[in-house]
């Protein structure tokens, strides 16, 4: 290693060491039945809870702004640090052995897909105001992308934006808007021309989430969670210079927020989930079971092992072009098919471990807990694009198959056979 | 089987009245009052394997939850036990336990399906010297072991028991026990595939009616293949279990058939669910479809009197040991 990066390591260590503490238990070697046993993937918590877990993360975030880790690879001028993908993955490495906030409820949707839309896209005075409160924690934001008629086919969104004067009037419902309740800002797609194609009238704003007319209402997810919602734009005012893009041109922002969306979540490593499908975590609960000598279970450990090794592996790869200035290309639905699968395959490990115990809780250490993600893990193949998606995406932009017939990307959207009748 | 078969349109009309009858009923409520007025006892004596199959096929579909189950156990049991004083309710073994009734010399351990509301004594089965007894204990005494079972399967009425068992003991019926699990397992496998049946129908009318790209999304290959699998699924369930029940005459009650039924339709729920819950998107996965709830009522079903995934260790290993898979076509 480099002398530069030694002296990133050792400030990195400095800075941990003098604000949080080790991790009692070592990577590999983990004690089984001790400590908290939750392993959910979306908070399942009280809004109390929940709303105490997202004053930490954000007090985190600005602990590590104001030294230097906020946004390690950010441009200087919007308060980032200004250093390499391998900067940041070794930074992310060494406070992995440290006890800190998960910070999820930033990191994957504002910091991961918005702040790279919004420095890709927005003026200059908007970044400033936006990117450097964001990376210190202060701003959460959130995607406004989906409505109840335009999930897969995002494009056929219909959430109406009208100019009016110097800006613009909103109108439309979004949907399944993660952590809309927590946000500060929202990015949205909107239709602008519906003359158009459906691809082409779209434009793309940052919309204040306390503005009049901006109203969230909670969902509950199958697992228990409450953490996404409807959210309701009525008559909302958004200046001009909110807007990201170009007039119409707002599909071509959706996609470095989408490419990120699939490196992100395809990306995410932390957090109890991905704790609980690691290998000392599953050794030690086939020890707690007595399956050790078990043929079965040795041979699925070792291919989940194996999947989440290359999962880990193409988004390091990933990072690192991102790095080199290049966007993630379809090849990033690679990593998002994995990660889901990883999940799902790893809950299935557990659920034939534990048994009816997950159903019925026993109160046994590490038995129950298993429920909440084997119920969150169909979202996982739904979120951020599904699986089916993913795979039409790998097959007709990666591999070249023909592409499915009878879509129709040419006529305006406002003929457009949408659900409830055309638009 | 005893009386007559019951024809097909005689079975409609049946399915008719327990839809109703099921829509009526609250959660955790009694059907034996409304299923004696519809005289389901002449029906159930007719043609046992149809009324057995339909009831729990419907009671599958509503989502319903009540201690119908406890009825077909307890005609297995009552047999073996002296006359009830009252009204009776059986405590199942806990999930994890699988079918083996906890021991007898330990504390009380199990599920009840539902509260104990005008039951007067409940049975409990248990293991003493490796064979199964059966004790009756009063109600009052069992209420204060017993809890709303938390979690995973919000709709449904269980109740898990964990608590000092009150002493006494009962008649050793091991058979009788061994029919009464085969008897439960076959019902099982019908409710869970009235729950499968319903979710299918759920997903099926979902993605026919929900537009994406300029189309209904039933259209494309990759979500009707999914529904169509989940159609294979489901019927090869319910034809293992009319199977199962053509050897429910047998000494053991056709409990290996019975387990069979069960791991099948326990595989079916799984498969299904999986499929069910993709198709229906984000949708599907919010609490204001109805579709978590068929997803936790089929796994809650599942576990109880042995999973899939124990069923199948067992039959298993009892093939490699030299069992006889039942015969499914008599020539
Ligand atoms: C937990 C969770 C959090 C979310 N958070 C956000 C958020 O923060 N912001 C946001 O904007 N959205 C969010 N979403 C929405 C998410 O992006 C959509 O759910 C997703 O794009 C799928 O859309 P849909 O749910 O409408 O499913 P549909 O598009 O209705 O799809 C239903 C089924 O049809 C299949 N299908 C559709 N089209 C095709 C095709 N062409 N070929 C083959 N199969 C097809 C799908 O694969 C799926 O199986 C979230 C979703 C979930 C579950």
């Amino acid at each position: 290693m480099s002398g530069e990066m030694d002296v990133f390591v050792a400030e990195v260590r400095r800075f941990l060491d003098a604000n949080v503490t080790r991790q009692a238990t070592s990577g590999t070697e983990l004690e089984w039945g001790t400590g908290p046993d939750q392993i959910a993937y979306f908070s399942t918590d009280p809004p109390d809870v929940d709303a105490a877990k997202v004053a930490e993360a954000r007090s985190w975030q600005r602990r590590r702004h104001e030294a230097g880790f906020g946004w390690i690879t950010g441009p200087p001028e919007y308060g980032g640090r200004g250093l390499s993908t391998v900067h940041d993955l070794v930074y992310d490495g060494i406070e992995a052995e440290y006890e800190v906030p998960d910070t999820g409820v930033l990191s994957v949707i504002g910091l991961g897909m918005i702040g790279p839309t919004i420095l890709a896209h927005a003026q200059g005075h908007i970044k400033d105001r936006y990117l450097p409160a964001m990376y210190s924690g202060e701003v959460i934001a959130c995607q406004l992308f989906s409505e109840p008629g335009a999930g897969s086919d995002l494009a056929s969104l219909a959430t109406r934006a009208v100019r009016d004067g110097d800006g613009w009037v909103i109108t439309g419902q979004k949907v399944w808007t993660s952590i809309a309740q927590h946000a500060h800002i929202g990015m949205a797609l909107c239709r602008t021309d519906p003359d158009q194609p459906k691809h082409k009238g779209i434009t793309a704003f940052l919309i204040d989430m306390s503005a009049p007319g901006v109203e969230v209402r909670p969902l509950r997810q199958m697992s228990g969670g409450a953490d996404f919602n409807e959210v309701f734009l009525t008559d909302v005012r958004v200046p001009d210079d909110h807007r990201l893009g170009e007039v119409d041109d707002g599909w071509r922002v959706a996609l470095t927020t989408l490419m990120n969306e699939r490196a992100t979540v395809g990306g995410e490593g932390a957090g109890p989930a991905a704790r609980a499908v690691s290998l000392p975590f599953l050794t030690a609960l086939l020890k707690a079971n007595g399956r050790l000598e078990d043929a079965a279970s040795r041979r699925r450990l070792a291919e989940l092992v194996a999947d989440l090794t290359a999962t880990e592996y193409l988004n390091h790869q990933a990072l690192r072009r991102m790095q080199a200035g290049r966007q993630p290309g379809p090849e990033a639905s690679v990593s998002k098919l994995m990660y889901a699968q990883n999940l799902t395959r790893g809950a299935h490990f557990a659920a034939e471990i534990v048994g009816p115990r997950l159903i019925a809780d026993t109160g046994e250490w590490g038995a129950y807990s298993w429920n909440e993600l084997l119920l969150s893990t169909p979202a996982l193949r739904i979120l951020g694009g599904t699986e089916e998606i993913m795979k039409n995406i790998l097959a007709e932009r990666v591999l070249g198959l023909p592409k499915e017939p009878g879509i129709d990307t040419r006529s305006p959207f406002r003929e457009l056979k949408r659900s409830g009748g055309t638009a | 089987m005893t009386g007559t078969a019951l024809d097909a349109a005689t079975t409609e009309l049946l399915a008719g009245s327990l839809r109703e009858l099921l829509a009526s009923v609250s959660a955790g409520g009694e059907l034996g009052p409304a299923l004696d007025a519809l005289g389901w006892a002449e029906v159930l004596a007719d043609d046992p394997a149809t009324a057995t199959t339909l009831l729990f096929t419907e009671h599958g579909r509503a989502l319903v939850s009540s201690r119908a189950l406890d009825d077909v156990l307890l005609a297995e049991l009552d047999p073996a036990l002296p006359p009830a004083a009252g009204s009776r309710a059986l405590l199942y073994p806990h999930p994890a336990e699988g079918a083996d009734p906890a021991p007898l010399d330990g504390p009380l351990w199990g599920v009840l399906l539902g509260p104990l509301h005008g039951v007067d004594e409940v049975v409990v089965p248990a293991t003493a010297e490796g064979r199964t007894v059966l004790v009756t204990v009063a109600a009052t005494d069992l209420a204060a072991a017993g809890g709303p079972a938390t979690g995973f399967d919000l709709g449904s009425t269980w109740h898990t028991v964990a608590g000092p068992r009150p002493p006494g003991s009962g008649p050793p019926a091991p058979e009788a026990w061994t029919r009464a699990v085969a008897a439960g397992r076959r019902a099982l496998a019908a409710e869970m595939i009235g729950v499968c049946e319903s979710a299918l129908t759920l997903a099926t009318a979902h993605t026919t009616d929900r537009v994406q790209y300029g189309r209904p999304i039933a259209s494309f290959q990759a979500v009707r293949h999914r529904l169509a699998e989940a159609y294979v699924a489901v019927t090869a369930a319910r034809a293992v279990l009319d199977a199962a029940w053509t050897a429910a005459g047998g000494a053991d009650g056709g409990g290996w058939a019975a387990a069979a039924a069960k791991l099948q339709a326990g595989r079916a729920q799984a498969q299904v669910m999986r499929h069910a819950v993709q198709v229906c998107g984000a949708m599907g996965l919010s609490q204001e479809s109805e579709l978590h709830r068929h997803v936790t009522r089929a796994a809650a079903l599942d576990a109880l009197l042995g999973g899939h995934m124990a069923l199948a260790e067992s039959a298993g290993a009892a093939l490699l040991a030299g069992a006889d898979v039942h015969p499914v076509v008599e020539l």
